[in-house]
């Protein structure tokens, strides 16, 4: 029996060690979330999840972040370092992951492969053209014309690579589930599964985050959560459409200051929006530039609408709304109105990108806080804007991609200015984004273009 | 045999007139006989002619069909006409009933659409009376706080389909909240003249303004005050083309059409049509509206118009049954395609279509399958009446070519057993045995007739012989009394007695032999001759002096014995000469004499050969018995061997002799001869024939 005693020794003790290695063993993400999220935006909150950013704006990231060499405002886990020469048109990624991924989701950014990359539009609209090679572990881009601005570009650009396999900390492990995987180039999250509802599925309305446009708050118990900028809601005329002036807007500022009148965006947003918004005449919102004076919006009184009866054959305008939500819609209704008391009669198109003809309603959220880049990529998107001279020179102001804050901005305002004088952009209404998140729900994060981002998100409140 | 005289000029029969009967005469042996029949009618100059006594017209085929082909299309006719009436009665049935169902669908629908309608105003009054609460509705909405609930608030009491529109507007038409079109708010509504004049208690349609233009809609309103202030609250629904493809796809209905109403001349161009909207004026107190407020030409009411015009009819169902646009319900290929009922809705005329393509097609199948079964039983017809046909019309046909077989003379023909114990077994058993019996009677009737004919000749032989024996026994009679006399003269009355008895002698020599060679002809030796060389050679005998003529075409060698044919002619020219001389005293007609060679028109393989005479002709009796051997019209002068040996000769040439009447006034033998007769001899030749 003596010579037993020391075996059974041995096993407890093992065995408690096997215990205390388990138990000192680090948690895994648990538990998950349900997000309601309008089939635009899916898209690219899978990729914001599924993929690694190549870097983000410090102050946007989730977890505390050491500032990426080359780029004090950035930080990024996939890149090391980023550099350029004086003439800032050659730039150099020191990749921390494989370099030819880095370049792929580079020239997918850049060079306008992107789906929802805002640098591609950017560049065309700055009439710049770059190349992405590989040098050892380092990316090189070479731009034609100085471009000082390439974080700010590659800020929220998708390490995907060429396999598509995932470098974020999700992966799809389902039609609209995320999964939490290791091995992502950032830090593990903290919720081990995401799962994407459409709005018109059963039950998308008692999700845990709502974050589709047309989310009203009002219908909600959790919490708002507010981008970090508004939206604008811009009606853009095609140059055919503003030759006609159907809405009046020719009469200098008269014509506009009626057509404001008429339009009531006060109203509009107030009964649509819940009085998150209110009538702009600028297409930069708040947070993107700063406060800067606008034309007066008194002196003119506004004849009565009427709704009345027009002929069959009377001219038709062609709206078409991209991503519209039901601000967007009471928008383009309102614009019937007017349209009808000048003898027009208004066809709308619901679309996923804009058209040639008619005019478009658009709800514009820039895609960075950068005022130049977000105008560029606005321009970039639609060419019909390049028919303005004045547009044109205004876009051919280099001092949109230098380096200086100041002078950026102040390039982009001289743009801005360029468009609504043009006539083709008319600014209707500034309206915030709002999403609803549950109140338990601690650390969600709206990027910049409205993108819904969980990766510091967890529960809290005993759940 | 019966041969067809020529016929008299007056007898042929035209078209439309009555065949006259003319008198064959037949001659057979010594045997005559004679019926009465019809001359064939020339060629009819038309299809149509009139037929016996009654005169009634009778159509004539144009072309002769035999018994098999009339069989079969007599068949042939039937089966289309039983297959035609089938067709014809199915179809009236199918479609009678179609018709049916399709007049109990148009109940049903109508009655529905008529339900929706008014489970619509029933709603739309139900709203009314929620608006008009001053607690709730319409005046919660204006005095709530929140611009979103003002403004969306209508929107948010809608129901598709039922309330699609819900307005409150301000007393001069300001909109102040619009379920439909909520961004409208502040706009004038130009309908509020029409909501101003009108009471609005029965749904009437306008042309209400959507952000699209606009889209008519059945409309009740009323004004109340709320919130201190005037308002007119408008409920209603749309009755555009989707809502009307909605209603469509409800009530089952093939096509919708909303139009404005016709006038009355078109309406009375459709009794129908008018009579479905009398009864749904009365059934339907939509339609009961529209009567009393009929005589106001409102805003509304022109707009709606102006709003129809554009397009002619809204409409809701398949672009096939619409045809080309406009929507036209007078026109005959709507009509064709659909059944249209009508109601009245608030002033405007909703037609409710019903496809009624399915019964064409029905009828269209109906009609395609009896043409296929037609075609069908045409072949099957026509495969039946051949059948049939040679099962029943082969031996009619077998007994008409027996018929003809024994018309021709062979009465040997039968016709084969047909089998079965019907009528054309029947008929074929009597026939046979008509055919036997008349083989039979023929056969006694040539026994018979050979009798006679060896009696007559016996008769004429003896007495032929009788009249030289009386000489001769006188003149032995006055040898022996002279004897016994003893005369003196013995020797003279002697040679003067013997004398006689040889002449008679002689004459019974020569009797003997003209009955020789009456009885046994030399052999016939064929050759091609010149008929006019011989019939000449004949003239030049007999009739030279006197006035002949000769009417000789050009014709082929006829193929005969010389001697035999130089015989025959040299008898037919000199028993001409000798009846012209004869005759001369009676006639007093100057002789003349004509000859005649052609072919025979009916049959241009036989010559025809006449000889003509202006002699006193032949009677009847004389006919009967002229080529009876031994008859003679001459006396002593004639052996009554002559014409009974050139009918024997012309027989032995398989050709036949006629005596008939000439146009010259005396007699008119005629020979007709093949140009080549058969090697087989004429055993069966024609016998000769006397008109």
């Amino acid at each position: 029996m003596k010579r037993r005693r020391p075996a059974l020794l041995l096993l407890v003790v093992l065995a408690a060690v096997g215990v205390d290695a388990e138990a000192r063993r680090a948690p895994g993400p648990g538990g998950g979330v349900v997000v309601s999220v309008s089939t635009e935006l899916m898209p690219a909150v899978i990729e914001a999840h599924v993929f690694a950013p190549l870097l983000v704006p410090r102050d946007s990231a989730a977890l505390e972040a050491p500032p990426l060499a080359g780029a004090p405002d950035h930080a990024s886990s996939v890149l090391a370092k980023v550099a350029h020469d004086s003439s800032g048109r050659r730039w150099r990624l020191e990749a921390l992951a494989p370099a030819i991924d880095v370049a792929t989701a580079v020239s997918r950014c850049l060079q306008g492969r992107a789906e929802r990359g805002f640098a591609a539009d950017a560049l065309r609209a700055a009439g710049v053209i770059a190349d992405v090679s590989v040098q050892g572990n380092d990316v090189v881009i070479a731009f034609s014309k100085a471009v000082f601005v390439v974080p700010e570009l590659l800020a929220f650009c998708p390490l995907r690579p060429a396999s598509n396999a995932p470098t974020g900390p999700y992966a799809l492990s389902g039609p609209g589930r995320l999964s939490w995987r290791s091995g992502s180039y950032e830090a593990p999250p903290l919720l081990g599964a995401i799962e994407l509802r459409s709005p018109v599925t059963s039950g998308a309305d008692r999700a845990d985050v709502i974050v589709a446009p047309t989310a009203d708050p009002r219908n909600g118990a959790g919490a708002t959560l507010l981008g970090p900028w508004p939206d604008v809601i811009a009606l853009v005329q095609s140059p055919r459409t503003r030759s006609d002036d159907p809405f009046g807007l020719s009469d200098d500022n008269a014509g506009t200051l009626a057509f404001r009148q008429a339009l009531r965006a006060d109203l509009l947003a107030a009964a649509w929006s819940s009085g998150r918004g209110g009538p702009t005449q600028a297409l930069l919102p708040p947070g993107v530039a700063p406060a800067r004076p606008l034309p007066p919006a008194e002196g003119v009184s506004s004849t009565p609408l009427s709704l009345a009866p027009v002929p069959k054959d009377a001219p038709r305008l062609p709206l078409t709304m991209i991503d519209a939500d039901l601000l967007t819609d009471a928008v383009g209704e309102r614009l019937a109105v007017l349209l009808r008391g000048r003898g027009w009669l208004l066809e709308l198109r619901r679309a996923s990108s804009a058209i040639a003809e008619g005019a478009e309603l658009v709800r514009w959220r820039p895609p960075t806080r950068d005022a130049a880049l977000s105008l560029l990529s606005f321009v970039g998107e639609r060419e019909g804007l390049l028919a303005d001279d004045n547009v044109k020179r205004a876009l051919a102001d280099p001092r949109l991609l230098v380096a200086d804050d100041a002078a950026r901005l102040a390039a982009a305002l001289a743009l801005e200015r360029a468009l609504l004088d043009s006539r083709l952009v008319v600014p209707l209404i500034v309206v915030e984004r709002a999403m609803l998140v549950d109140p338990d729900l601690r650390g969600v994060v709206i990027r910049g273009d409205g993108v819904p981002i969980f990766d510091g998100a967890w529960w809290g409140g005993g759940r | 045999m019966i041969e067809p005289t020529p016929p008299p000029p007056t007898s042929l029969a035209l078209d439309g007139a009555e065949p006259q009967p003319t008198a064959l005469t037949t001659t057979a042996g010594s045997t005559t006989t004679t019926t009465t029949t019809t001359t064939e009618s020339p060629a009819p100059r038309s299809r149509w002619t009139l037929a016996g006594q009654r005169r009634h017209w009778r159509w004539r085929w144009p072309v002769t069909l035999t018994l098999r082909w009339r069989f079969s299309l007599a068949l042939l006719a039937s089966v289309a006409v039983a297959v035609a009436a089938g067709t014809v009665a199915h179809t009236v049935e199918v479609s009678a009933r179609l018709e049916r169902d399709l007049q109990a669908q148009a109940l049903r629908v109508t009655g529905a659409i008529r339900t929706d309608l008014e489970q619509t105003a029933t709603a739309l009054d139900e709203e009314l009376a929620v608006a008009a609460d001053p607690r709730a509705g319409v005046a919660r909405l204006l005095t709530a706080g929140r611009v979103e609930t003002r403004f969306l608030g209508a929107q948010a009491r809608l129901i598709s389909g039922r309330l699609e529109v819900l307005k409150v507007l301000m007393k001069d038409g300001t909109i102040l909240t619009s379920g439909h079109w909520p961004a409208s708010f502040g706009a004038l509504d130009p309908l509020i003249t029409a909501y101003a004049n009108e009471p609005g208690r029965l749904p009437q349609i306008v042309d209400e303004a959507t952000p699209e233009g606009s889209a008519p809609a059945l409309e009740r309103w009323t004004t109340m005050r709320a919130s201190g202030r005037d308002i007119v609250v408008v409920a209603g629904r749309f009755l555009d083309a989707p809502a009307l493809e909605r209603l469509r796809a409800r009530t089952g209905a093939d096509l919708l059409a909303l139009c404005k109403a016709a006038p009355v001349d078109d309406d009375n161009r459709d009794g129908n049509r008018d009579r479905s909207r009398d009864a749904d004026a009365e059934a339907d107190p939509i339609s009961n509206d529209r009567r009393s407020t009929n005589d106001d030409d409102t805003v509304a009411r022109r707009d709606v118009d102006a709003a129809v015009q554009h397009d002619g009819c809204l409409t809701a169902g398949a672009s096939g049954l619409l045809g080309a646009p406009p929507f036209a319900p007078d026109d005959r290929g709507v009509l064709n395609r659909l059944r249209l009922d009508v109601i009245d809705v608030g002033g405007l005329v909703l037609y409710v279509g019903l496809d009624r393509s399915g019964i064409e097609r029905v009828r269209s199948g109906i009609i395609g399958r009896a043409v296929v079964i037609g075609i069908l039983s045409v072949v099957f017809a026509v495969i039946l009446g051949a059948l049939v046909a040679r099962r029943i019309v082969r031996p009619i046909e077998d007994l008409a070519e027996a018929a003809g077989r024994v018309a021709r003379g062979d009465l040997s023909a039968r016709v084969p057993d047909p089998g079965g114990d019907g009528e054309v077994q029947e008929l074929v058993e009597a026939f046979n045995v008509m055919a036997r019996d008349l083989e039979q009677g023929q056969r006694r009737l040539l026994q018979a007739e050979r009798v006679a004919a060896w009696q007559e000749i016996a008769r004429g032989l003896a007495h032929e012989l009788k009249n030289p024996l009386t000489p001769i026994l006188s003149a032995m009679d006055v040898i022996r009394r002279a004897r016994q006399l003893d005369r003196p003269d013995f020797d003279a009355i002697l040679h003067e007695q013997a004398s006689a008895v040889v002449e008679e002698v002689m004459r019974l020599k020569e009797l003997a032999d003209a009955f020789a060679r009456f009885a046994r002809l030399p052999e016939k030796r064929a050759e091609p001759l010149d008929t006019s060389d011989v019939v000449d050679h004949a003239l030049a005998l007999y009739a030279s002096g006197l006035d002949v003529e000769r009417d000789y075409a050009d014709v082929p060698p006829l193929v005969a014995d010389r001697t035999q044919l130089m015989t025959v002619l040299t008898n037919l020219v000199k028993n001409a000469v000798e009846s012209m001389e004869m005759g001369a005293a009676i006639t007093n007609r100057p002789a003349k004499v004509r000859a005649t060679i052609a072919l025979d028109p009916a049959d241009q393989r036989f010559m025809i050969i006449a000889v003509d005479d202006a002699g006193p002709g032949i009677s009847p009796e004389t006919a009967a018995r002229l080529f009876t051997p031994y008859f003679t019209t001459k006396g002593s002068r004639g052996t009554g061997l002559g014409l009974a040996l050139s009918h024997r000769i012309i027989i032995d040439h398989e050709g036949s002799i006629e005596a008939s009447a000439s146009d010259l006034g005396g007699a008119r033998f005629t020979l007709r001869l093949p140009l080549t007769p058969s090697t087989t001899g004429a055993t069966t030749a024609t016998p000769p024939t006397i008109a």
